[in-house]
């Protein structure tokens, strides 16, 4: 039976460690116990641990891009590194239904002294595409870059921006049923910026993305759902982007008053 | 788009549901399905070491030869002592840094897989084990070739090499094995603390003059060390592979089979350790 592709996210946790010295003895004793078969105890926290995200539910499905949003250290990557499985939650579950393409990072394996052309196909293959599919859409790929004089040019002559262009094009090229992107195109100029825009409504068409961006105008163009985010947990979820922007925005000027006072 | 839906189910502990064997399998099963991206990593690996290199593959040819003159010039020079060999003492010396070679450099390779594919395993969605996977690709590619350039200069020292090097491939498992189980036991808790890794390079770099690899066993005197080397699993592991390509036989065949036995099971215990906190140690690797 064909299931229509989405991600449903049910109280997922994570922790972290802040102390290191401490991290390293429980990640001693962790693997130690792991190795001797008996299962670590996620749910409760220890000494100078923390969530990281806490109790997290979200559903996305065909056809949404649901923009996260929430200030440095709110949760926003580790959500996604859950979801794209680097590694496993502590508590809640999460079930992704689909061809899945992580965009956490542009360029992921890309080396430097390689051709152009070499790391197209090294991306791709990280990305999940496989090497037929790569020889069919590797003038696509180009093509949308905009980096065809390069095309044997070793990687460390592009400029950021055009290294970025490259890792978008290769992931756009992709057509994942789940696309989770995390602020990969703040480097891109405005023109490549528009022309990416175009193709994520594109794809979402038919497939189900989670968008992280600190770009509150592109969040704006390319979503339809959003959530913020707040010390790990949901703050607020709503259809409405523009009632989500205008929340994390008041969020962020109670935070900044509780910091630095209102200057009087 | 594939016509089947893959689904996938993230929960705490999941590799516990699954147990370590089903995970085995699943592994195998994930790296031959993104055989591609295996590969294409692989190549890499193996021609960004070379491209900054002006000579580039030719070290592959020049490392060993740089190997045996060291060792011969300080045999020359009466430092080294190895007792009768039976051969040679550069071809004795050739063939078996080659087969030590291959277990440190596969040790060493697995030690440093997982910090060294930090970026790789923190940015991408890639299967885990796949930086392993491409690690024993690599070093069994860069044996093969210090392999025929082995063979090349011992023919030229008008050595042949026995009918055994049939078998010389057979012999080198164990071996690697034990490589692997080594270097992914320390590789999973270096991630955690440097204090492994700092303390097992030291003691590498010390099995090699309790391994008869540069001596012969006859030229020990010491009581103490004769026993080291006699209980070192590597002994029989590295020496018969060396004695299968040069006489045709193994250096001790019951030595050699517990050590294989040993393998066996430091492997199947490395799985396990890696397999149960595998997951928990990328996230330290924040």
């Amino acid at each position: 039976m064909r299931q229509t592709p989405g991600i449903s996210v049910n109280g997922i946790s994570k922790k972290f460690c802040k102390s290191l010295r401490r991290s390293i003895i429980y990640g001693l004793a962790d693997i130690t116990g792991s190795s001797l078969g008996i299962r670590p105890n996620t749910r409760q926290l220890r000494k100078d641990e923390f969530w990281a995200v806490r109790d997290v539910s979200l559903s996305v499905n065909k056809g949404d891009m649901v923009g996260l949003i929430g200030q440095n250290g709110s949760g926003k990557t580790t959500l996604l590194r859950l979801l794209a499985g680097v590694f496993p939650p502590d508590g809640g579950e999460a079930i992704l239904t689909g061809r899945l393409a992580a965009l956490l990072t542009v360029g992921a394996g890309f080396h430097r002294h390689l051709s152009v052309r070499d790391n197209v196909y090294i991306n791709a293959t990280i990305l999940g595409m496989s090497r037929k599919e790569i020889d069919e859409k590797f003038d696509a790929v180009i093509a949308f870059s905009g980096i065809g004089d390069f095309i044997d040019a070793p990687v460390a002559v592009l400029s950021d921006g055009m290294y970025v262009r490259l890792g978008f094009s290769i992931a756009l090229a992709m057509q994942p049923d789940i696309l989770l992107i995390d602020e990969v195109l703040a480097v891109s100029d405005r023109e490549f910026r528009e022309k990416c825009i175009d193709a994520l409504r594109r794809i979402t068409q038919e497939s189900a993305a989670v968008f992280v961006s600190h770009n509150m105008e592109i969040v704006k163009k390319v979503c339809n759902g959003i959530v913020v985010m707040n010390k790990g947990t949901v703050a607020f979820k709503s259809k409405d982007v523009a009632e989500g922007i205008a929340y994390y925005n008041s969020l962020k000027r109670d935070i900044n008053k509780k910091t630095f006072g209102n200057g009087k | 788009m594939a016509g089947t839906v893959q689904r996938m189910i993230i929960t705490p502990n999941r590799c516990f549901d699954t147990g370590s064997f089903a995970g085995f399998l699943n592994a195998i099963r994930n790296q031959l399905h993104r055989r591609d991206m295996v590969y294409q990593l692989f190549k890499k690996e193996f021609f960004a070491g070379y491209a900054k290199s002006f000579i580039g593959s030719a070290w592959i040819v020049v490392s060993p030869v740089i190997g045996i003159i060291s060792w011969v010039f300080l045999h020359r020079a009466n430092i080294i002592r190895p007792g009768d060999v039976g051969i040679p003492y550069p071809a004795y010396i050739l063939v078996g840094t080659l087969v030590w070679g291959l277990f440190m450099n596969i040790t060493s390779a697995f030690m440093n897989a997982m910090a060294n594919s930090r970026y790789l395993l923190l940015w991408t969605s890639i299967p885990h084990e796949t930086v392993f996977s491409v690690q024993i690709l690599l070093q069994v590619v860069h044996f093969f070739i210090s392999f025929c350039v082995t063979i090349i200069i011992l023919i030229l020292f008008g050595i042949f090499p026995s009918l055994g090097i049939l078998l010389f491939p057979v012999v080198l498992l164990p071996l690697i094995l034990l490589a692997m189980a080594v270097g992914t036991i320390i590789s999973v808790f270096s991630v955690i603390s440097l204090d492994m890794r700092k303390g097992i390079t030291a003691l590498l770099g010390l099995l090699l003059f309790v391994t008869p690899v540069i001596y012969s066993l006859d030229a020990v005197t010491n009581v103490w060390l004769q026993k080291v080397i006699y209980l070192n699993p590597l002994t029989y592991l590295v020496c018969s592979a060396r004695d299968i390509l040069l006489f045709g036989r193994l250096y001790s065949a019951e030595g050699f089979f517990v050590s294989t036995g040993l393998s066996v099971a430091a492997a199947l215990v490395s799985w396990r350790v890696y397999y149960f906190s595998g997951d928990k140690v990328i996230e330290r690797l924040i």
